[in-house]
């Protein structure tokens, strides 16, 4: 490999031995780091290929609910039964640190104290499949949540897999070759001036 | 505190309304970008979309909300297979491990 432009120097190659001892022992924690990334990441993936399967499921169940309940109401009095709700959610985000990668952690809470006080309306002038469908929502809703943290985790670790795995490469394939090159080059820099430099003495004769 | 949206076309999203979720009923990916943009720099943590709205620009989105806690997370709706994401997964997956374990 063509290494760097190196002044032969002592200071230099002490600086560059310092930069080898220091890559090498970079690239053994990186490596170590991804590893156990990937460790953590496959799990997570695997839960979020379930809970995805999970979450499609329950909402297309939802939706055929949904479409008998618009088939037997009409389309204002189903607009008007949802137009007002009466639950309202909202999310505390939190952070968890898996290797130093901060993924969000979802805890909701709902504005009435009842989670299923979900029906907005009267139970008088809606079909009883608009319950039906409602409630298969809401059954899912839970896993949903669950599924945004899962998968916004998986996002975020891919990438810090990503960034962590171009710079174990960049180590182990550029810096710590180039540094060892480097040393090669100035040692035997060193060695050839000192073998000149002997030479020279012989010949004047100033050796014995 | 931070708010839950749905974003996509009025048929597959107005049940969510139900369950305290905010909806914001779009016609097209052009349409829901904007929305998306604008919910970005509120106090959102995560966005639903349906994936016939999402499917154009699910890659954007994720690089615009890579930096930030906003989860955009794609959901089937009332027409077609869903299928955006599992491939999502998938490349995620390909990304990390630079293959595809998950389903070979």
């Amino acid at each position: 490999m063509a290494t760097a432009q190196v002044n032969p120097t002592r200071m230099e190659l002490t600086r560059l031995k310092k930069k080898r001892v220091m890559a090498v022992r970079g690239h053994k924690l990186l490596k170590d780091k991804r590893d156990e990334l990937m460790k953590q990441f496959i799990a997570m993936v695997e839960e979020n290929k379930n809970l995805r399967q999970k979450v499609e499921r329950g909402i297309k169940r939802a939706n055929e609910k949904f479409l008998i309940a618009k088939s037997e109401m009409s389309e204002e009095a189903l607009r008007v039964a949802l137009i007002a709700p009466k639950q309202s959610v909202s999310i505390e985000v939190s952070s968890r640190n898996i290797m130093s990668v901060n993924v969000p952690k979802f805890s909701y809470n709902t504005r009435t104290a009842d989670k299923n006080d979900i029906y907005s309306y009267g139970l008088a002038f809606t079909s009883f499949s608009l319950d039906d469908a409602v409630k298969a929502l809401s059954e899912t809703f839970e896993d949903m949540l669950k599924l945004a943290e899962v998968e916004k985790s998986c996002q975020l670790l891919a990438r810090e897999i990503e960034k962590t795995r171009r710079r174990v490469n960049a180590l182990e394939y550029v810096v710590i070759p180039q540094a060892e090159g480097g040393i090669r080059y100035i040692l035997m820099k060193l060695d050839e001036n000192e073998r000149s430099a002997q030479a020279r003495l012989m010949k004047t004769g100033a050796t014995k | 505190m931070h708010r839950i949206a749905v974003v996509g076309e009025k048929d597959s999203i107005y049940g969510f309304a139900a369950l305290g979720l905010e909806i914001f009923s779009v016609k097209d990916s052009k349409e829901a970008r904007t929305v998306v943009n604008r919910l970005i720099n509120e106090d959102l943590a995560v966005i639903y979309l349906t994936e016939s709205i999402i499917a154009e620009i699910y890659d954007e989105l994720l690089e615009l909300t890579a930096e930030t806690q906003v989860s955009i997370i794609p959901i089937p709706g009332v027409s077609g297979e869903p299928k955006l994401g599992m491939k999502a997964l998938k490349d995620s997956v390909i990304k990390a491990v630079g293959t595809d374990i998950l389903f070979s």
